[in-house]
């Protein structure tokens, strides 16, 4: 069983799409998204008096701290030009920022043991959310569908549990490589997730566009296609904090064709 | 990887050693050794180096924090943990095998869990690098791990507890930013040391103490030394 619950100790709410798109072709959406975010994510914090350490990795170069907000948009203008092969932004209410710790954080950047592949990525503690230090669910359900949309993602997620970061729980579960998840992603998901991002093989493999909308057992269905970029966005429940083991099993009979199992061969 | 020498070796923080002999002594030339073996310089603008003094305290103040902050599903299991150049000694965890060098900074190997699962840190100086790139390297271990152990399974390290204000270090983990362990100096909060007058400086350096300057020649007009032989030798 996947552990959703905020229980789970160092549990995290976490938002990811992936791509293989090279990261010099998306650059100008993927800023533009980044400032989005920053608008609605960051800015927020700001104004609670949060402090906020950007850095970015310029191609050819070693990682460097950018001044905020000095410097915030020189660096969107890099990041649009494509010099800036990844960002990573971090900000911290005062009561987080005086324990060291950080309230929100997103990054853009290359898959760790995959650079071919690019991730974006945001997340913070569940407690965030709860005590309105960021924006509820929805808001973020809402960042992660224009994030795959910008970067045209294989695959994406919204969830809460631990990490998720290196490998998804599904996959520790099936002990799956997240490697092979990550390069395989495009045709199977890496798991059943509160928000889920579909692309053109999973969907096919589920019976096409329309099947997903009548049948998936999920309380939203929001159809991101765009042309040549078949992306559909599934939410479970009407309650991130709140999902029930059926919920979560009925999902996952509904992808079952395209989730791995322990004897998945990797696709060519 | 299980019964593995290396890691069968106990950690003693009070001495900040092994307490058996480093089966890789061959290699590393470090027996019982801790630290890297890099010695003096803490001088480490990109904090990428992360070999210092100070990085080995902050390894070593994790390493007696971790205990007390196992998870329940660790609690009551047969483990260890490895620390820096033991970490050589784990497929994975070690660059080595990959033909770079560096190694995990610290890794807990729990045998009796099902499946048997390693959990992976580094720790760095706070404030040097970012999180993504701070998170990425002990990213980089864990799937290292996963890869060259089949049937382990390896996680980011735990949130470990702050091990605030020890001889001048506080150690944390944030979190929600798994297998990163951060460090910094504190700021100096017992009463300071009179600043060396700038003119003794080249006389300190070199070793002679105030007793040579009279042999380098009398001091400038209106010099008056503020130092006493204690603050001397603390230079």
């Amino acid at each position: 069983m996947l552990q959703t619950s905020i229980d789970v100790p160092d549990a995290i709410v976490l938002a990811t799409a992936e791509t293989y798109e090279s990261f010099h072709s998306i650059s100008q959406e993927v800023s533009e998204w980044v400032e989005r975010m920053h608008g609605s994510f960051i800015h927020a914090l700001v104004e609670q008096g949060g402090e906020v350490d950007v850095w970015v990795h310029v191609r050819g170069e070693t990682e460097r701290k950018v001044s905020y907000p000095r410097d915030w948009e020189k660096s969107i203008a890099e990041l649009a030009a494509g010099q800036i092969t990844s960002i990573s932004i971090g900000a911290a209410v005062p009561a987080d920022a005086l324990r060291g710790l950080k309230t929100f954080r997103l990054w853009t950047t290359p898959v760790q043991g995959a650079p071919e592949i690019t991730r974006i990525t945001f997340f913070a503690r569940p407690s965030a959310l709860i005590d309105e230090l960021l924006p509820p669910p929805s808001v973020w359900a809402q960042a992660i569908q224009e994030g795959a949309v910008a970067i045209r993602a294989v695959d994406g997620f919204l969830t809460v549990g631990r990490a998720a970061i290196v490998g998804t729980a599904y996959e520790d579960q099936l002990m799956r490589s997240p490697l092979v998840g990550v390069q395989e992603a495009g045709t199977l998901v890496r798991g059943f997730f509160w928000g889920s991002i579909l692309s053109a093989r999973h969907i096919a493999a589920l019976g096409g566009i329309r099947r997903v909308k009548q049948d998936a057992p999920v309380v939203r269905v929001v159809d991101l296609s765009r042309p040549n970029h078949e992306l559909v966005y599934l939410e479970l429940t009407s309650d991130l904090f709140a999902v029930a083991e059926d919920d979560e099993e009925q999902l996952r009979e509904f992808l079952a064709p395209v989730l791995p199992t322990a004897n998945s061969v990797r696709h060519p | 990887m299980r019964g593995h020498d290396g890691v069968h070796r106990y950690y003693d923080p009070s001495t900040g050693q092994f307490l058996n002999v480093d089966p890789l002594v061959d290699e590393t030339d470090t027996p019982y050794a801790y630290s890297a073996g890099n010695p003096i310089n803490e001088i480490d603008p990109s904090g990428l180096a992360d070999r210092t003094p100070l990085h080995n305290q902050a390894v070593s103040l994790t390493v007696a924090a971790l205990p007390g902050s196992y998870p329940a599903e660790l609690r009551g299991h047969i483990s260890s943990i490895c620390a820096m150049n033991a970490c050589n000694a784990i497929p994975g965890a070690s660059k080595k095998r990959n033909g770079n060098t560096g190694y995990a900074d610290i890794v807990v190997l729990d045998y009796q869990a099902e499946p048997p699962t390693a959990y992976i840190w580094e720790v760095k100086k706070y404030g040097s690098i970012s999180d993504s790139a701070a998170q990425a390297e002990a990213a980089w271990y864990v799937l290292n791990f996963k890869q060259q152990n089949p049937g382990w399974r390896a996680e980011l390290g735990f949130a470990v507890g702050n091990a605030p204000n020890f001889n001048g270090l506080d150690t944390w983990s944030d979190p929600t930013l798994a297998g990163v362990r951060w460090y910094s100096q504190l700021e100096v909060t017992r009463p300071r040391v009179p600043d060396v007058d700038p003119r003794l400086v080249p006389y300190l350096i070199a070793g002679l103490g105030l007793a040579a300057i009279g042999q380098r020649g009398a001091p400038e007009p209106g010099f008056r030394s503020t130092l006493s032989a204690t603050t001397t030798t603390g230079c």
